[in-house]
């Protein structure tokens, strides 16, 4: 069974504290998740993001947006009412299910993908990468004949429009989402600074060179969840999906389990622990 | 007897001790607990620890002889490498630890979070035992195939407890091969992996049918101290699985069964004790060594690349023009500190010859319906390297002249002998030479790096006789380069045009002045 947790404008921060919540519970399920789009823009660097090395931070905060850290890993991105979120959790044993076929990468010195049918528990990051864009998105952005795989990107031809970030446990993997429906240019240029390490396609274009909106291709974000939802409920062997309430996801975050998502505090120019009704933290 | 979780329990509240303490006369306690042989289980090293041992024990008062026990047999700790976590990636950040030294730990719990690149991973532990060293801090870059953490296995701390006495008689447990994890990222990718590497299966027969014996390095680990053969006994883990539990039980029946039946006890031990020689006899006469890092990726590699259909083509390239050019342009190459070889003459002639045949800078896309012709050519280079064979390209050797791919081999020679080359030196190539003939032979047949599609392994140079166009003898310089191609997309008339342009290009090396852009 899959858990559709479909939420709207709901923030991204308390969307990942529960993604984390799921991820680091035992026996969690499989879950995939969709917000259209976060209330206020902020800032989201990876796991291991150095603020002062990806983020103007004094130009982030005199603009009054939040930046946070993520528990997964991967790049930065400036999020808003505009980006869409999808968050897919599942269990390998379920992936096997569905993709009894599915084909590891070779991994030696090359980011290009062959296929080599063997037994599915050979599974890396970058495997579940080619299986998102080829089994899964490959469907959503049918009508898209440029959509491919960048290297870690989703991009039609040379130009990004959705960033992956992935978490691998025993039993499970996270692989999320950020989608630019639309997005500030000024905030994209102004916010983020061009990253040390850049993907080699991206040939060091600026962030608007580099970039795309969803906007220029499809009407409305509706279309796209729409498709979201079609693949979801065609996905290989009919597995039985279960749309669940917001309450629901959140009772994982009563489980205890280690809390990796934090805020940037501009005045200690540090991270801190997240404080909310989410994540109570004793001082 | 004391129990193993009376060790445990009063070594943890040394190791707390000793903690506090800080360092005495010069041991730290990291310097205690580590294993300072490197695995080696060489007698000086364990006298060596003795003396530490003895001189901090003497500092601390440490009464008891099983808690000196404890000391020596930490030189039994594994050093748990951390795992490649995919296509080539060198070294992860460490994000957070589960585990602090002295800990417990059972097989799969969680021992930490690195970051690869675009994702977290979380590593598991595969033995039962005690973290007696933490190798990285948080932030600290952790190498691919180099330590993450030592963990003393409870295999070895049962071995204390078995021979706990007067020091002097203690049995030091052979420390376990230093294992890497890099067959996955450390069974907590896939627990189906970790299982099928793990547990190292053994196929065998057993009345006349094969079947498989499975248990973790820990369990065999045990089962070899005690000598019990692990195909006679029943396990009942999952799967069949054979746990602790099981061989101990078996020894616990096998103890019973000795003292009820005293007589024929004379004749058994016969029996087991020629059992026992041939064993033996037969164990020394092979090493087994775990399959890592490197050599892991390549029984990968090789594996997937014995699914596309190779064709080869060799031909013979005349030397002695290029050999020539060398010789006037080396003095110039050293004045800018470049070892000028043969090698970026013949990888700007390649690239030049792929411009005219694009078709073998290609890779086929992963449906199999369409060649992808790459714009740029990152040529790899194979080398040999402490690691084994590696594979970094140098990148865009379209638009590079002679000079700078001679210096950027050079580059990444030296990063190669010292195990540095990054992950972006290993990745993006798009076709491979492989320069054999600087070790030795004439002719190759190599297999195709994927998803390129050619390969070329080039031969010694030897100074052979050939026929002028007056039939004449004279000597010439001849070089072999001996080609594989995916005979999928690369037919042999395109290889053979592909050649015979490389062959122009080598054999006149001024027209390689003429075509380059």
């Amino acid at each position: 069974m899959i858990r559709l947790l479909r939420l709207n404008r709901f923030p991204i921060l308390k969307q990942l504290q529960i993604e984390e919540a799921l991820y680091r519970t035992p026996n969690s399920g499989n879950w995939i998740i969709i917000n259209n789009g976060t209330p206020e823009p902020i800032v989201i660097v990876g796991a291991t993001g150095k603020a002062d090395k990806l983020v103007n931070l004094d130009e982030v905060e005199s603009r009054g947006i939040q930046t946070m850290k993520r528990f997964s890993g991967g790049g930065t991105v400036v999020a808003d009412e505009n980006t869409l979120f999808t968050s897919i959790l599942f269990e390998f044993e379920t992936l096997k299910q569905l993709f009894p076929t599915m084909s590891s990468t070779t991994t030696t010195t090359t980011t290009e993908t062959t296929t080599t049918s063997i037994n599915v528990g050979n599974i890396y990051p970058k495997d579940i990468m080619n299986w998102s864009a080829n089994s899964f998105y490959k469907h959503v952005f049918q009508e898209q004949l440029d959509f491919r795989l960048q290297e870690n990107d989703y991009a039609f031809g040379k130009q990004k429009f959705g960033g992956n970030a992935q978490s691998f446990s025993k039993h499970k993997f996270l692989h999320h989402t950020s989608f630019l429906y639309d997005f500030k240019d000024d905030h994209m240029m102004a916010c983020l600074k061009q990253p040390d390490k850049i993907p080699e396609y991206r040939q060091n274009r600026d962030h608007l060179s580099f970039l795309c909106k969803l906007k220029d291709r499809y009407q409305s974000k509706d279309h796209i969840i729409n498709n979201l939802l079609k693949t979801i409920n065609n996905l290989p062997t009919s597995p039985s999906i279960k749309e669940v309430t917001l309450e629901e996801a959140e009772q994982f975050l009563l489980n205890p389990h280690p809390k990796s998502n934090q805020l940037f505090d501009y005045n200690l120019k540090n991270w801190k622990d997240i404080i909310n009704e989410y994540n109570p933290i004793k001082n | 007897m004391i129990s193993t979780r009376q060790i445990l329990s009063k070594s943890k509240r040394l190791s707390n001790v000793l903690q506090k303490q800080q360092v005495v006369r010069g041991i730290s306690t990291s310097c205690i607990f580590s294993n300072n042989s490197n695995n080696s289980n060489s007698n000086s090293n364990i006298n060596s620890n003795n003396k530490s041992i003895t001189r901090l024990s003497n500092s601390i008062n440490i009464k008891s002889n099983f808690e000196k026990v404890i000391f020596r047999n930490y030189s039994s700790a594994i050093k748990f490498n951390l795992a490649d976590v995919g296509e080539g990636i060198a070294e992860c950040e460490v994000l957070v630890w589960y585990v602090k030294e002295g800990d417990q730990i059972k097989e799969f719990d969680k021992l930490c979070e690195v970051q690869s690149d675009k994702a977290t991973v979380e590593i598991t532990s595969r033995y039962d035992g005690i973290v007696t060293k933490i190798c990285h801090k948080i932030g600290d870059m952790a190498k691919v195939g180099e330590p993450l953490v030592e963990i003393t296995p409870e295999s070895s701390i049962a071995e204390i407890k078995l021979n706990a006495g007067p020091a002097s008689q203690v049995t030091v447990t052979p420390p376990s091969v230093s294992v890497s994890s890099s067959s996955s990222v450390s069974s907590s990718v896939s627990s189906s992996v970790a299982s099928s590497l793990d547990h190292e299966y053994d196929i065998t027969k057993k009345n006349g049918q094969k079947y498989k014996v499975m248990a973790t390095p820990a369990v065999r680990n045990l089962g070899k101290l005690k000598s019990v053969d692990l195909k006679q006994i029943q396990g009942t883990g999952k799967d069949g699985r054979i746990l602790k539990e099981d061989i101990l039980n078996s020894l616990n029946a096998e103890a019973k069964s000795k003292t009820q039946s005293i007589p024929i006890a004379k004749e058994v031990i016969t029996t087991t004790t020629t059992t026992t020689t041939t064993t033996t006899s037969a164990a020394a006469k092979e090493t087994r060594v775990p399959i890592t890092g490197i050599r892991k990726i390549m029984v990968r590699s090789m594996n997937a690349a014995c699914s596309v259909p190779h064709f080869g083509f060799t031909e013979e390239y005349i030397m002695d023009s290029l050999s020539d050019l060398r010789n006037k342009v080396k003095p110039l190459a050293a004045e800018k500190g470049i070892k000028l070889s043969y090698l970026p003459f013949i990888i700007k002639a390649a690239s030049l010859s792929l411009l005219r045949y694009p078709v073998l800078n290609s890779s086929i896309s992963q449906d199999q319906t369409e060649i992808i012709y790459k714009n740029y050519h990152n040529i790899g280079i194979a080398m040999d390297s402490p690691q084994g064979l590696l594979v970094p390209n140098i990148k865009n050797v379209e638009s590079k002249s002679i000079f700078e791919i001679a210096k950027e081999l050079n580059r990444l020679q030296e990063l190669s002998g010292k195990g540095l080359l990054t992950p972006n030196d290993m990745s993006g190539g798009t076709f491979t030479l492989s320069n054999i003939g600087t070790i030795g032979g004439l002719h190759s047949s190599p297999v195709l790096l994927l998803p390129e599609v050619c390969i070329g392994a080039i031969g010694k140079i030897q100074s052979l006789p050939r026929f002028n166009k007056h039939h004449a003898v004279i000597t010439q310089s001849i070089m072999n380069i001996s080609w594989s191609g995916d005979h999928r997309v690369i037919d042999g008339a395109t290889m053979a045009r592909f050649s015979n342009a490389l062959k122009d290009y080598l054999e006149n090396p001024s027209t390689m002045i003429m075509d380059t852009r």
